[in-house]
């Protein structure tokens, strides 16, 4: 068992092949192995999605696409109303509003995004139906090429899709901060 | 006495476009950022035509060639004679985008959906998925107009230098320096921040209502004229950060207050706050 945190936050830096040169090299590769080796057993949801996504031509593409921006749930009404700038995701051209929850090493993933957005949305959506349920090592596992594996590069273009990383890198970001316990010193939960 | 714009029939509304979905001199064109929301409900008999997969180049940082427009209209049903209307998302963005490089290539007749896409989603007007198929044209581009509306990176270095007007059309803090990119579009960004000296900050919205719609002319002119100080007869350089927003501007200037010579700097800050030893201005 792999223990991610408490820790520094990972970055996506992390995970990136050119890190394998440094003295933690071998510590990362390994993690980076084993997380592979799990997303192939666990995430199932989103490899399916992938590989959906992968095998289509482009119209096909686009239209599961929007199918998936359709398929988008709305916001559980507790959760609408905590729609502030620390859920909002900077990084992305659209309002896109993240929440993430982890009950017992599950993750839940809450999203909204603007139908007018759908290329955004859809991403959001991929990511919500693929990776609700799994577990924090998944989550941190998905490979930073996921835009690319599902074909959105060719279909976006450069310039559209580094927008959409952004969202992946926030997600595990809140994931991390999610499942951390509080610092010592700093136990008492709020509203308990 | 309110005026009129200056060549008012390059902006038709919505009844407008409605009247002419069969007429056979008329090809409606959308072009929006969200490469997605033409497949979802487009105007009917509609074409899509993308301003990156269709209209730039994909290997260099320019548009297609004149062999390529030609293509692209012909696959569209659209002849040298045919009446362009665009409209897409983000406030006419990108149909601004789309209808500035159709008069790179001299399309004669070029119009905006005024209020674009937004506006007949929120009227609820017919939209369809429906592709559809135009009978292949054969197009001659014509005379090519990139000398009188397109503006090069040492051309804009001499109208700075000659104090000539330059309106930087981005967010007020990408023009102070505050800021290397535009809100939420942190990747398209440049090494360094401000605007180019002699630049005046005249944000792109300015031009809109809430609606998407333009402002009327006696609106625009307070702005452009009475705040800003341009005259018609100038010679006005508009940039943002890859010449989107600023081809709004340019449409702006040039079909609905007139002025004859507008230029669009579509290298933009996403090149000048690259390019090495650039002069630059910060602040206010």
């Amino acid at each position: 068992m792999v223990i991610l945190g408490p820790g520094p936050p990972f970055d996506d830096q992390d995970f990136e092949e050119s890190d394998l040169g440094t003295p933690q090299a071998g510590f990362f590769s390994l993690i980076q192995r084993f997380l592979t080796q799990r997303i192939k057993l666990l995430v199932a949801a989103l490899e399916a999605i992938v590989s959906e996504l992968s095998e289509a031509d482009r119209q096909e593409r686009i239209e599961l696409l929007i199918e998936f921006a359709r398929s988008l749930p709305p916001l559980p009404e507790r959760l609408e109303r905590l729609k502030d700038a620390e859920h909002r995701v900077e990084e992305c051209q659209s309002p896109v509003f993240l929440f993430v929850e982890t009950e017992a090493d599950r993750v839940e993933i809450h999203a909204d995004v603007p139908i007018e957005a759908p290329t955004v949305r859809g991403f959001v959506a991929i990511l919500v139906e693929g990776l609700n349920g799994a577990t924090v090592e998944d989550v941190l596992g998905v490979k930073n090429d996921l835009i690319d594996r599902i074909g959105l590069a060719e279909i976006l273009g450069m310039q559209r899709v580094r927008g959409l990383g952004g969202v992946l890198s926030r997600l595990k970001k809140e994931v991390v901060k999610a499942s951390n316990p509080r610092p010592p010193g700093n136990s008492q939960v709020p509203g308990e | 006495m309110s005026e009129v714009y200056a060549h008012p029939e390059v902006l038709v509304s919505a009844d407008w476009v409605e009247e002419h979905l069969n007429d056979p001199k008329v090809r409606i064109v959308e072009s929006d950022e969200d490469v997605l929301l033409y497949d979802m409900g487009h105007i009917p008999g509609s074409v899509k035509i993308d301003w990156q997969g269709d209209l730039q180049d994909q290997l260099i940082r320019d548009y297609i060639d004149a062999d390529k427009f030609a293509a692209i209209c012909s696959k569209a049903g659209i002849t040298p004679e045919t009446t362009v209307v665009f409209y897409g998302d983000k406030s006419n963005w990108w149909a601004c985008y789309a209808l500035w490089a159709f008069k790179l290539f001299g399309h004669q007749d070029c119009r905006i959906l005024n209020g674009g896409r937004k506006l007949w989603l929120d009227q609820k007007r017919a939209t369809t998925t429906e592709v559809p198929h135009h009978a292949p044209t054969k197009y001659t581009v014509g005379t090519r107009a990139e000398a009188t509306i397109r503006a090069f990176r040492d051309e804009v270095l001499t109208h700075s230098q000659a104090g000539k007007p330059l309106l930087d059309v981005r967010s007020p803090k990408e023009f102070t320096g505050e800021r290397t990119h535009m809100e939420d579009y942190p990747n398209e960004g440049s090494l360094r921040g401000g605007h180019i000296p002699g630049a005046v900050s005249v944000p792109w919205g300015r031009a809109m209502n809430d609606d998407g719609t333009f402002k009327t002319a006696d609106e625009l002119k307070s702005i452009y004229e009475g705040e800003v100080g341009l005259k018609p007869d100038q010679e006005v350089v508009a940039y943002c950060r890859i010449g989107e927003r600023s081809s709004l501007t340019w449409f702006v200037l040039t079909y609905l207050l007139g002025y004859p010579k507008v230029r669009n700097y579509d290298g933009s800050w996403c090149e000048w706050g690259n390019l090495v030893r650039a002069p630059i201005a910060r602040g206010a």
